[in-house]
């Protein structure tokens, strides 16, 4: 995980994998929806129940899932239905996608966050890099700028010594 | 996520001063009463209390009273829950990605497995014909 912290109240993370299939074909299952859906999963091992992709610069996205992801939040339903959408923003088949990225985060309203998602040719696959960049949360933009910063300054810090 | 959101907020609040900053970085290193922790700023006590309550209300810090003598003690907790809320995200991009290797693991496997099944027919034909 990456922590930017560069410009106040930003974050970013980034995660990589290698998966064993050519550029093109990993590329397709990002944007193909009767690809994607095949492979995309809640965190109850569930498909979207929605997924319109129109794949071209200024193109939209939905996914609609019941589940998140990751772990359900505090306070929100398991059967909580999660709407994900966007636009995109690049579009530059096999190597690269640029879209934004809106989630219906309950009492949290969406920032301006982007994803960023890099196909790399490797040995006898494609590398696959996300980048997911943002703003923590709309309420702490409000004169806490400096706040996310220096958090991010003493967090190592402070860890590392508790 | 809802539930960092609160305490989050007054964790940034509380880390917007320069003051409070560096009241946390000496408490970083150890303890230290609230004399100790006025020492090298150029405010009163009371001022400096009034900080510690700040960083006490954000939940980032503790006083113990032992008599007279109030000791500080730093709580990281509230800056995990900010890194908690971070690693949620990177978790939920790590599982597509694995969903998504997992999906061409499997689809490769299956044209291995194809792949496979025409080499031992042919070997059969081959040796069915001689």
């Amino acid at each position: 995980m990456t922590l930017n912290a560069n410009t106040p109240t930003e974050f970013s993370i980034r995660v990589s994998k290698f998966i064993r299939a050519s550029r093109e074909r990993v590329f397709e299952a990002w944007v193909r929806p009767e690809i994607r859906r095949k492979w995309w999963r809640t965190n109850r091992g569930e498909g979207p129940t929605t997924c319109e992709i129109d794949g071209r610069v200024g193109g939209k996205y939905l996914l609609k899932q019941i589940g998140s992801g990751a772990e359900t939040p505090a306070g929100v339903e398991d059967d909580y239905e999660w709407v994900i959408e966007g636009e995109f923003l690049e579009f530059d088949a096999p190597r690269r996608l640029v879209f934004t990225w809106n989630v219906n985060h309950p009492g949290e309203p969406s920032g301006d966050e982007r994803v960023t998602i890099e196909f790399h040719e490797a040995e006898g696959g494609t590398e696959v890099t996300i980048s997911h960049e943002g703003i923590l949360s709309s309420s702490l933009r409000d004169g806490t700028e400096k706040g996310w910063t220096k958090l991010l300054e003493l967090q190592a810090e402070v860890l590392a010594q508790a | 996520m809802v539930k960092y959101e609160s305490q989050l907020d007054s964790t940034f609040s509380a880390l917007a001063d320069p003051t409070r900053r560096a009241i946390l970085a000496r408490l970083a290193v150890g303890d230290a009463s609230v004399t100790e922790l006025a020492r090298p700023f150029d405010v009163s006590l009371p001022a400096v209390s009034k900080h510690l309550r700040v960083l006490e209300r954000a939940g980032l810090l503790t006083q113990d009273r032992q008599g007279r003598v109030r000791r500080c003690q730093l709580q990281a907790s509230p800056m995990r829950a900010a890194a908690e809320w971070i690693e949620c995200y990177r978790r939920f991009w790590s599982q597509q990605l694995d969903a998504l290797a997992e999906f061409f693991g499997e689809s490769q496997d299956t044209a291995e497995a194809r792949q496979e099944k025409r080499d031992n027919d042919i070997k059969r034909k081959h040796t069915d014909g001689i």
